[in-house]
């Protein structure tokens, strides 16, 4: 691979555990390796809009960088912001 | 009565002399609504402020706007009175409810460490107090799971409310919304909510804001590992 190629991003749905009861989530994979774990949302859950929560990141995405989970509206602002967040890590 | 000769009388005893001059040090008082500013980052105050009545936090923000609450106050707390020898205040200090506040004149707190030095070692005491909180949060803040954090906070609220005859019978009002409380404990409002229905569904809690009902005590005490040492409740000359 040619390091100025962009990263692809790729999400995969998995069933996740949440408190006693299971949500839809997705695992967020960059160029293969695991980045990033969505959990679905709701408006009650985030007193504010619902979406997908970043539960858990890893490398560039993890919490060591990312002090405030972000809470993405729809799955395609996913790939911009973990893109974005290697881009800084590389910075 | 002024609420922090309350407060203050749970720890020391102080004489009628002494309760009179706390009764003239408030000057005036300031009424504002819930989410106002007392004083900010960078102010240098001529006055200090002691929560008649509410609940007040001290609160830093960041760079991108993002705040954190590094104390919650409520009646009786003299949250500021720091102010008067710090001199330029390195927080703010908000409302975040309707407060009835006290302004306490800091030429005032000058002629008390002159000539009275037991009320000078109270107001030592309750800035101490103050010292005493900050470093039980970070020990919560960062070291226990999100879940004894909130545990953590509700166990030691309780007590300080009680203290000053604000709660009775495990029951007291949190008037913070869910922001406040992920400002507080440095989550997200996601997880804040998450632990809120968790000490709800198991029997824990009562809680439909701003009224929270403590229906089983002793199990939150061990979710928070709560020791209230450090509220320095115990009664003893200072």
């Amino acid at each position: 691979m040619n390091p100025a190629d962009p990263p692809e991003i790729a999400l995969e749905a998995r069933e996740i555990l949440n408190d006693g009861s299971r949500r839809i989530g997705y695992l967020v994979f960059c160029d293969g390796a695991l980045a990033a774990v969505l959990i679905e949302v709701t408006e009650e859950d985030t007193g504010a809009i619902p979406g997908w929560y970043l539960e858990a990141g890893f490398g560039p995405c993890s919490s060591l960088r990312v002090v405030d989970p972000p809470i993405f509206p729809t799955l395609e602002d996913v790939a911009p912001w973990v893109v974005a967040q290697i881009e800084q890590a590389m910075n | 009565m002024n609420p922090f000769i309350l407060k203050m009388e749970r720890r020391d005893s102080l004489s009628a002399e002494e309760r009179a001059v706390l009764e003239e040090a408030v000057a005036r008082v300031r009424v504002l609504g819930p989410h106002e500013d007392v004083v900010r980052e960078g102010d240098r105050p001529t006055d200090s402020t002691l929560v008649l009545d509410g609940v007040t936090c001290r609160y830093n923000l960041l760079g991108d706007g993002k705040r954190q609450i590094t104390a919650i106050h409520v009646t009786g707390d003299f949250v500021d009175l720091h102010s008067f020898p710090l001199k330029v205040m390195d927080h703010g200090v908000a409302t975040l409810t309707t407060c009835r506040l006290g302004v306490v004149p800091h030429a005032r707190l000058k002629a008390i460490t002159e000539q009275f030095p037991h009320l000078t070692r109270v107001l030592w005491l309750s800035t101490l107090m103050d010292g005493s909180m900050h470093r039980q949060w970070i020990v919560s803040m960062g070291r226990m799971p999100a879940l004894g954090q909130l545990a953590h906070l509700l166990c030691e609220l309780y007590l300080r409310l009680e203290a000053v005859n604000e709660a009775s019978e495990l029951r007291f009002k949190l008037p913070l919304t869910q922001t406040d409380l992920a400002d507080t404990l440095g989550l997200t409002p996601v997880h804040v909510n998450r632990i809120v229905q968790e000490l709800r569904q198991s029997g824990v809690v009562v809680w439909r804001t701003p009224d929270v009902q403590i229906l089983d005590w002793d199990r939150l005490v061990r979710l928070a590992e709560f020791d209230p040492r450090y509220l320095h409740l115990h009664h003893e000359p200072r």
